[in-house]
């Protein structure tokens, strides 16, 4: 019986050891699920828990001058956020050591104060359960650091890219400017965003509950890739100076704007674009709209009387005209067979003038005579060749193109008020480079206003399009023209006012009429574009204002041409000439 | 010669074979773990476990600590940063054509319109030197705007630095050492006081006016380089 009862006893301990043993195995079955078989998924799943993947924004590179003067750059500024949830009143240490307490309300007060932000709107943010409230949106670091030293608790300041134009609207028509969510809205920041924007980092770490990474964890990082500098050709002071000189005289005339665009003549680089009104683009909204974009570039208008001087240039060109070619300048004269008229704009008998005369006067009834020696086909090319009707390499955004109409759809009228700047558009770069064409003895150059952009190695990548010179006139006639242009400003009722003392200056005015409606109505763009020196110029400038109140003519446009010349002159330490102009005869007898 | 003891000391394995001998009490002397290789097995590893959980523990402190310095060295970088974009930012103020121009016309600077050049080569004088007059071609007042002009040179405190290099230089010509008070440097947001011991050295906007003067042979002092 007793070994009956062990038996059992040992029967049923075997099954108990048995069991036992399924269930180990059963765990030890599921710890290697877990330990390998289903390990890859579980560690992902882990580490997407614990993991935190960060953008690392990548700086926005700088723009600068021809010397390396920054015109826009990127800092950090910093939002000002609140957790309302946590809102309370604190303790700060004063001067003398001493704790004492801090109100919400006394906080709420330095906040605004620090941050010049209305005080009940800080105060009605201050309050609820939420956990995240914005107070602020991006202070400078002057006024963050300020906000720090307050030592509120539950203010939190979070730093994020900010853009930056250290000289205010210098150029800021040019440069445009970003929105609030960082992308580029205008000008240069827009259309050179390949060569400023960087390519943002990523990291991916581990972290505690304290928020701090856990030492060794797992980091994937996409290191950023900061943006590339764009370097310009302008010249900061000069533009500055313009900028000054444009904004006083359009106030003055109680013009809608003015521009003065200043080229390198051999080079064709811009060294100062000038507008006004001007935006700022550390605070865009404050200007209009309207104005907020660059004119030089965008502006359409009948260039008027400074086109003569390229009528001119194309009779000498083709073999029709000297500078001393006679014509007789009647007041008025009927050009078409539908009885048409043609006037000068200034009252005057029968003048007996010569080629030089006729631009010296600005005669509308002269220049035709000459021009009409040429074909308009002929002209059309010359139009073509000066660079009209096409937008420059530069490329601006919205840049116009102007308009130049085929001998096909001029009509008889057009095809002679086209001699003197009507019936076509134009934009400021255009104007200028008609003259720099002039300047460079024949040869017109794309305009160069972005000299490439500067990577992180310094290398350059060029920006703008190669375009190769164009020969437009000969040599001999750009000479001759200019030699023309110097009896303008010598000789000339309104390019005397142009005149600097000591240097031979070459010009052109022009008194555009503009369109009212149907017809031209009272007000005018006026301009006056010139070179010098004379003897071998090496500047142009062209100053455009647009519907000026007190002014009707070109008087107004020559004394801000003769201010910022001078300074040009100045800058680049331009002697005063030693040679005299050549003897041209601007009447006959 | 020492090995003969040894060699005397030791017992012959007959001998310890031999109930006779009291062989337990070497026995008993010898250490319990060496006696019973399981509990010294487990001794070991028990003390290994202990040092490496300690090691471990140490480890595990010493990169704790590291973390939190590590976290505290990016806040002071940060903090430094900012110091550096803060004092930028200031800098690009002052150096702003705007604040150089309020700042050349708080000194009566203007623009002379008969600029005149010495040709060396030709040793002759290019222009006609005549004065530079206020107003004519003169902009009074920024016209160009700049909502980020935060610091601005400080007019007082320019006229006086002026006005201390003035004094300086006469004092030099005149040939009497006199000891000048300090030149109190001068922006807005940060005006503060240089003295650099017994030679005065005026600031405005960060940029040097005055420095050690220079004296030509004759003892008449060089006109301070701007």
């Amino acid at each position: 019986m007793r070994n009956r009862a062990l038996s059992l006893e040992e029967a049923r301990l075997r099954r108990l050891l048995v069991l036992v043993a399924a269930i180990l195995v059963v765990f030890v079955g599921r710890l290697l699920w877990f330990q390998f078989i289903d390990a890859p998924r579980l560690n992902a799943l882990s580490f997407e828990k614990r993991a935190v993947t960060e953008t690392v924004p990548a700086l926005r590179g700088d723009i600068v001058d021809s010397h390396g003067n920054v015109l826009a750059t990127t800092v950090y500024s910093y939002d000002v956020n609140v957790d309302p949830s946590m809102v309370s009143a604190f303790e700060r240490k004063n001067s003398q050591g001493f704790k004492v307490q801090i109100s919400v309300a006394q906080a709420a007060k330095e906040i605004a104060y620090v941050t010049k932000a209305d005080l009940t709107e800080i105060t009605k943010k201050l309050v609820g359960t939420s956990r995240y409230a914005n107070l602020v949106k991006e202070v400078d670091g002057a006024t963050s650091r300020r906000l720090e030293k307050l030592g509120i608790p539950w203010l939190f300041l979070q730093s994020k890219p900010h853009r930056v134009y250290p000289n205010g609207a210098l150029a800021g028509n040019l440069l445009g400017f970003m929105g609030s969510d960082g992308n580029p809205l205008e000008g240069l920041e827009l259309a050179e965003n390949k060569c400023l924007a960087g390519v943002d980092g990523k990291e991916t770490y581990e972290k505690g509950e304290d928020g701090i990474k856990i030492p060794a964890s797992r980091q994937v990082s996409v290191q950023p890739k900061a943006g590339g500098t764009l370097v310009l050709s302008l010249n900061s002071d000069l533009q500055f100076y313009a900028q000054q000189v444009m904004a006083k005289y359009v106030r003055n005339e109680k013009a809608d704007w003015g521009s003065a665009v200043i080229v390198e003549a051999k080079t064709g680089k811009m060294l100062a674009a000038a507008e006004y009104p001007s935006v700022d683009p550390n605070n865009p909204l404050a200007t209009n709209s309207v104005d907020r974009r660059s004119r030089i570039f965008q502006a359409l208008f009948e260039p008027g009387s400074t086109l003569k001087t390229v009528t001119a240039a194309t009779a000498i060109d083709q073999g029709k005209a000297t500078p001393e070619s006679h014509v007789i300048a009647t007041q008025n004269a009927f050009v078409t067979k539908q009885h048409l008229e043609i006037s000068d704009s200034h009252s005057h008998p029968a003048q007996k003038l010569t080629l030089t005369g006729v631009l010296r006067d600005s005669s509308n009834t002269g220049i035709i005579q000459i021009g009409a020696k040429v074909p308009l086909a002929t002209r059309y090319q010359y139009w073509l060749k000066f660079g009209l009707g096409s937008r420059t390499a530069v490329n601006f955004p919205g840049e116009g193109s102007g308009i130049v109409h085929t001998p096909a759809d001029t009509d008889g009228l057009t095809s002679y008020t086209s001699m003197f700047g009507q019936g076509m558009s134009v934009t400021p770069v255009q104007t200028a480079f008609l003259y720099q064409t002039i300047a460079n003895n024949g040869v017109r150059l794309s305009p160069k206003l972005l000299l490439g952009c500067r990577n992180a190695d310094n290398t350059v990548t060029p920006i703008e399009k190669t375009i190769s010179p164009t020969r437009v006139v000969s040599p001999a006639t750009a000479r001759s023209t200019i030699d023309m242009l110097e009896k303008v400003v010598e000789q000339g009722p309104i390019g005397r006012t142009a005149a600097i003392p000591g240097y031979r200056l070459a010009g052109k005015s022009g008194t555009a009429q503009l369109k009212d409606g149907k017809s031209y109505g009272r007000l005018f763009a006026i301009s006056f574009i010139g070179m010098a020196p004379a003897d071998d110029p090496k500047y142009v400038l062209a100053v455009t204002i647009y519907r000026p109140r007190t002014v009707s003519n070109s008087l107004g446009a020559t004394p801000p041409f003769k201010t910022i010349m001078q300074q040009v002159l100045r800058t680049y330490r331009i002697p005063p000439s030693t040679t005299k102009s050549a003897n041209i005869a601007t009447e006959w007898k | 010669m020492s090995a003969a003891p040894s060699m005397r000391s030791m017992p012959a394995r007959s001998q310890l074979r031999s109930p006779g001998l009291t062989v337990m009490q070497a026995v008993r002397s010898m250490p319990r773990a060496a006696h019973n290789p399981r509990l010294f097995i487990f001794t070991s590893v028990l003390i290994g476990l202990v040092l490496i959980a300690l090691g471990n523990l140490l480890l595990s402190i010493a990169t704790s600590e590291g973390v939190y310095k590590v976290a505290s060295l990016k806040n002071e970088q940060m903090h430094l940063e900012m110091n550096t974009q803060i004092l930028g930012q200031e800098v690009s103020s002052l150096s702003s054509d705007q604040n150089l121009s309020s700042a050349a016309q708080v000194l009566g600077m203007v623009t002379n319109t008969n600029p005149v050049f010495l040709d060396v080569t030709a040793q002759s004088v290019q222009g006609k030197p005549a004065a530079a007059l206020a107003g004519g071609i003169n902009i009074s007042g920024n016209l160009v705007a700049n909502s980020v002009m935060t610091s601005k040179t400080s007019a007082k405190d320019l006229r006086a630095a002026v006005a201390s290099q003035e004094r300086k230089a006469t004092m030099t010509v005149l040939g009497s050492p006199v000891k000048l008070p300090s030149v109190v440097s001068g922006t807005k947001t940060s005006a503060s006081t240089r003295n650099t011991g017994s030679a005065p050295t005026g600031y405005v906007g960060g940029g040097q006016i005055g420095g050690s003067q220079v004296s030509l042979p004759n003892s008449i002092p060089a006109s301070p380089t701007h």
